[in-house]
């Protein structure tokens, strides 16, 4: 992966929600501050910040960094979508890891707003090639997978809304989600229809926030001293070739995921938890193969026997996901490492998962890209 | 007379026929590898070589996919969605014309129709076009 081993020594993050009183740079400032002294490191001792921002204005790494106080240090903005948290975490690593520095701070913040006319922005010309694309929601793009795979399988829609079931379930746990509260399968089926066969609940909500996670090398790790070894065993980018541009996830994920168990050395069955970019509960499922912890067909089944819960064999989204806990693009990926982190650590409090050794984070950026960490306690 | 057709939504992608009853979907074909692609493309996405020419790639799709927009963004009122194979390997994303209660299923053979997109938040009205059952409306 690279030329030293790298190491997470601190993580933060601020609860996800709606609050229109808060900047976003507010957010991962303080997210960002939280992880400084999880890692017990001075801000003016960090000489590489890199923020992961998308649709949240200009030059948010610099409004982060004047926040957290006066350091002139290399700040960058990483705008990747979805993945622009993990983005800016994969930048941190490999700053630590290539030698420039032997501690780095990854930021995300950001405000997710009504996401219509995939990825066109505000220019209006783009805005027509989206609608006369088609592209008008994301959820439509994986509502039409879901519907060929019920085709292709026979699956039952009740398995993505049990996925649904499950992350709200797990986000009750989490002081940090979006929501908070567990639902039950008939109040999924109750919330209005959005795309078939994916309901207002199996959507990830708009909403802000910030997390943030600080990475060194293992002699810094080791002189701090401060937690159990969290090591990146992998960090894994891949891009997806044009002509996959209508169903690139899948394959991307298979591709990118392929990568990291080598460079960690390790298999899917080795696996203890996986945080994945479930945009829509029916996302989820599709990663559950495309990171080989079943085989193509079976996610359904996986779904139905609770192998995906907290107590079952390989729990994802254990924070509640993007669905439940909250996805505000800029530091969903980092929010995926702070619990990922805590679940290595054994803090993860009523969501932990016992002697938790091996954990996955994976994000989708639209257009797309594909960023996987696997994270290992030493 | 017929009334006349709101401005394209974007140039370059489709043509109506003659007829205005159908739409013909432009792309481009590789003069290298024979690769096509929708819409049309600058440089070939498959082999990065060979210059690339306009092509026609028809009428007809068949569906591979298809949901229904229930919000209703733009369009106005709940709509069909598909995924569509338009010639081997070229897939395209469009609007399903018709009932949502009566979508065609996947499989089915679809045909490229104009639609036209009322004013909205994007301005407009725009034409654009639609697939349509090719058992609906004697297509």
């Amino acid at each position: 992966m690279s030329q030293r081993d790298v190491y997470v020594i601190g993580v933060g993050m601020v609860p996800f929600g709606r609050f229109p009183e808060i900047p976003a740079a507010v957010h991962g400032a303080r997210a960002g501050a939280q992880a400084l002294d999880d890692a017990g490191v001075d801000w003016q001792d960090i000489s590489t910040m890199y923020c992961g921002a998308s649709m949240t204005g200009g030059f948010v790494a610099s409004r982060v960094g004047h926040l957290l106080g006066l350091n002139e240090s290399e700040q960058v903005t990483v705008d990747n979508a979805s993945a622009s948290g993990s983005s800016a975490f994969r930048q941190a690593v490999l700053a630590v890891g290539e030698g420039r520095t032997d501690v780095a701070l990854a930021v995300g913040c950001g405000k997710m707003d009504r996401a219509m006319f995939f990825g066109a922005g505000p220019d209006p010309l783009e805005q027509r090639i989206a609608v006369a694309d088609a592209q008008l929601t994301a959820a439509v793009r994986f509502a039409l997978i879901a519907q060929r795979r019920m085709h292709d399988e026979g699956l039952d829609e009740e398995v993505f809304h049990r996925i649904t079931v499950k992350s709200h379930r797990h986000a009750s746990l989490n002081p940090n989600a979006q929501y908070r509260k567990e639902v039950t399968l008939e109040q999924v089926l109750e919330s209005r229809l959005i795309a078939d066969p994916i309901h207002l609940l199996e959507c990830t909500p708009t909403g802000d926030g910030g997390a943030a996670a600080v990475v060194a090398t293992r002699e810094v790790a080791e002189r701090l001293g401060r937690h159990p070894l969290v090591r990146v065993m992998a960090s894994q980018f891949r891009s997806a070739p044009e002509t996959d541009h209508l169903f690139y996830e899948y394959e991307l994920t298979k591709r990118t995921a392929s990568d990291a168990y080598e460079d960690a050395g390790i298999g899917p069955s080795d696996l203890d938890l996986c945080q994945v970019h479930d945009a829509f509960s029916t996302e989820e499922l599709e990663y559950y193969e495309a990171l080989g912890v079943c085989d193509p067909g079976e996610g359904g089944r996986l779904v139905m026997d609770g192998d995906v819960e907290l107590g079952g064999r390989i729990p994802f989204n254990t924070d509640g996901g993007l669905v439940s806990r909250g996805h505000p693009l800029g530091p969903t990926g980092l929010a995926q490492i702070w619990e990922t982190t805590l679940q290595l650590r054994g803090q993860a409090g009523p969501r932990q998962i016992d002697g938790a050794r091996l954990g996955l984070a994976q994000m989708i950026g639209a257009g797309g890209v594909c960023v996987i960490h696997i994270l290992g306690r030493d | 007379m017929a009334e006349p057709r709101p401005e394209l939504i974007i140039e370059g992608r489709f043509e109506i026929d003659p007829s205005g009853e159908t739409v013909t979907l432009i792309g481009s074909r590789c003069t290298s590898c024979g690769a096509l692609q929708h819409p049309r493309r600058e440089r070939c996405v498959s082999c990065f070589d060979g210059a690339l020419q306009d092509c026609s790639l028809g009428s007809e799709a068949t569906v591979w996919s298809r949901s229904v927009e229930r919000l209703g963004l733009v369009v106005g009122k709940p709509f069909g969605v598909c995924w569509a194979e338009v010639a081997e390997g070229v897939m395209v994303q469009a609007i399903l014309d018709g009932d949502v209660d009566e979508l065609p299923g996947i499989g089915e053979r679809v045909v490229a129709v104009p639609f036209t997109l009322p004013e909205s938040e994007i301005g407009g009205p725009y034409t654009t076009f639609a697939f349509r059952s090719k058992t609906e409306g004697g297509t």
